[in-house]
């Protein structure tokens, strides 16, 4: 997390963990450094349900298994 | 036994069972010109990578002296590391131990990684050195080959499974690899037969060497088992490693991307005039290929086998696709048995792990001629069609020059379902080349100039003139929309990568049914 920023009252570490998480949760849907370099494409659920059809699974049994 | 003697039993029997046959085996298979099963491991596998299973396994046969020796790992060496980051199962054959053969403890210690490969959804590769079956275990060792083959098929389309073979490969053990999607060979070490030189001399007095019979280049070029032929180990592994990078772990991920360096827009100059004026003259597709994928990168398949197809994988704005051309330098790049089993293959292939299929057509039709129609050209021809239409990944082409008759349909047309067509400028697509064409079309006017002593051969110019005017181009196709749209050769980058990310979420749900019938 930035120095920049400042938390008051000042988090436990456990809280201050969930913080980071959610910041860096955020950060990667936003495009963030460590977000999935892959076109947006390879996230469809289209295109993975065509990956299960195309071996006979529904994607709803997918879940399942 | 206390604690600290336990443990130092525990690495005492490690380090014996690393080296089961000693140093002198060691020596014995380098003096042959190979590389032991465990250097292969470590020459396939990122360093450090590699779990071994079963290191403490040993054989429980008896009679004819197996009783007494019981080397730790029975001869196969298995487990699972990383390559490039990505997990892989694997087994090496050890040829120092009972000369690699398989009984059956070898065969259950196989048979277990690859149920795990299975399970964990990672490709299996096998590398393979043994003399074949265990005698001395008699039909138990039957039993496990055919116990490797069931889950040879069960897994094929399921995960990748490449097969490298670094020494003997004979009789039934040949079929393990030959199931597989891939087999890797060394040059004057491997040897792949189902009956050697001897039993051959025997049966029918052929004198034949062990490399003419069954050795890397006789795979690779005549029989087509063989996809690649390497000049050594070490170079055999890294085109292994090199394959890996463009295929998915297993049937329900998508094809490996890669974050691109080369621009999708880039416009490339040399294809526009790539294509020769003279529609008789070659050209190098796989030059075509180069410069239209990322970085000009291709790792062809099969290269010494059928060239007038070529196919291999390549990178199109950082996604892998797997790419299929008729090569105008071999044979016209007409399509014959060979070749349509090639590319028949390898299309099931990418279509069974998600890999889009880019072809580039210049195909002049089916090869005439006695040999193969009686080889079964109506049926192998077939099987690159059924391929093309059974497949549903992105399926896209641009037709270069020649597209004629049945070969067209045939080459990924918009009528056997491929998603986007492109031509270039000079494509001809027609039943037939002019010359051809003008021949049946006008033979009565032709036979009519030559009784009134007119100029045969001057009229004969002036139709096939005509016929390329009015058939011999794209726009007709395109009329009808059998085409998407006409392209310049330099656009052919740019909109090969619009048409690849808009079919990325292509979705197909066909008929039900156990499975097709294609014309094997």
């Amino acid at each position: 997390m930035s120095a920049a920023v400042r938390i008051s009252p000042s988090p436990t570490p456990d809280e201050a963990a969930a913080i980071a998480a959610a910041v860096h949760a955020a950060l990667s849907a936003q495009g963030g450094a460590d977000a999935d370099p892959r076109p947006a494409a390879y996230r469809s659920s289209w295109r993975r349900a065509a990956m299960h059809e195309g071996v006979g699974l529904a994607p709803d049994q997918m879940r399942s298994r | 036994m206390n604690t600290s003697d336990a443990e130092k039993y525990l690495e005492e029997l490690r380090a014996e069972a690393m080296n089961p046959s000693g140093d002198a085996g060691v020596e014995r298979q380098h003096a042959r010109g190979k590389l032991t099963a465990r250097e292969r491991i470590d020459l396939l596998l990122d360093p450090g990578s590699f779990v071994e299973l079963d290191m403490f396994t040993r054989h429980r046969a008896t009679g004819f002296g197996l009783e007494d020796n019981r080397p730790w790992g029975d001869g196969v060496i298995t487990g699972h590391g990383t390559v490039d980051g990505r997990r892989v199962f694997v087994f090496s054959q050890d040829f120092t131990v009972f000369g690699g053969s398989l009984g059956e403890v070898f065969a259950e210690k196989i048979c277990k990684v690859m149920d795990m490969a299975v399970r964990m959804g990672c490709p299996l590769i096998g590398l393979n050195d043994s003399g074949g079956a265990r005698i001395q275990e008699g039909v138990v060792s039957l039993g496990g080959y055919a116990d490797i083959f069931y889950r040879n098929v069960q897994a094929s389309g399921v995960i990748p499974q490449i097969s490298v073979i670094l020494g003997p490969c004979a009789g039934g053990a040949v079929y393990s690899p030959a199931i597989t999607d891939f087999i890797f060979m060394v040059k004057e070490t491997s040897h792949m037969f189902i009956t050697g030189p001897d039993v051959i001399k025997t049966v029918t007095g052929e004198d034949v060497t062990m490399e003419d019979l069954g050795g890397a280049l006789s795979h690779a070029m005549k029989s087509g088992v063989a996809q690649f032929a390497a000049e050594d180990e070490e170079s055999c592994l890294d085109d292994v490693r090199h394959l890996l990078s463009f295929i998915p772990q297993n049937n329900l991920d998508g094809a490996p991307y890669e974050v691109p360096s080369d621009d999708p827009e880039r416009r490339e100059p040399e294809l526009h005039a790539i294509v020769p004026d003279n529609p008789n003259k070659p050209y190098d597709m796989k030059h075509v290929i180069e410069l239209v994928f990322d970085d000009g990168e291709f790792m062809e398949i099969a290269p010494l086998y059928a060239q007038n197809l070529v196919i291999g994988f390549a990178r199109l704005n950082g996604h892998s696709v797997g790419v299929i051309g008729n090569q105008p330098k071999a044979l016209a790049g007409v399509l014959d048995i060979d070749a349509s089993i090639k590319g028949a293959r390898f299309i099931r292939f990418c279509d069974a792990f998600n890999i889009p299929i880019i072809s580039f057509v210049d195909v002049p039709g089916f090869l005439p001629g006695t040999s193969q129609e009686y080889g079964g050209i109506i049926l192998h021809g077939a099987k690159l069609l059924y391929a093309y239409a059974e497949a549903t990944v992105p399926k896209i082409t641009v037709i270069t020059r020649k597209a004629y008759g049945g070969a067209y349909d045939v080459m990924n047309s918009k009528h056997i379902g491929a998603d986007f067509n492109a031509a270039w400028p000079s494509a001809e697509i027609a039943v037939m080349g002019a010359d051809g064409a003008v021949n049946i079309i006008f033979r009565g006017e032709l036979k009519r100039v030559a009784d009134e002593g007119g100029d045969v051969e001057a009229r004969r110019a002036e139709l096939i003139a005509e016929y390329k005017e009015r058939f011999a181009n794209p726009y007709l196709a395109a009329e009808r929309g059998y085409v998407d749209d006409v392209i310049q050769p330099e656009d052919t980058r740019p909109w090969l990568v619009k048409a690849l990310e808009a079919s990325l979420t292509k979705r197909v749900d066909g008929p039900k049914r156990k499975h097709g019938n294609i014309p094997l």
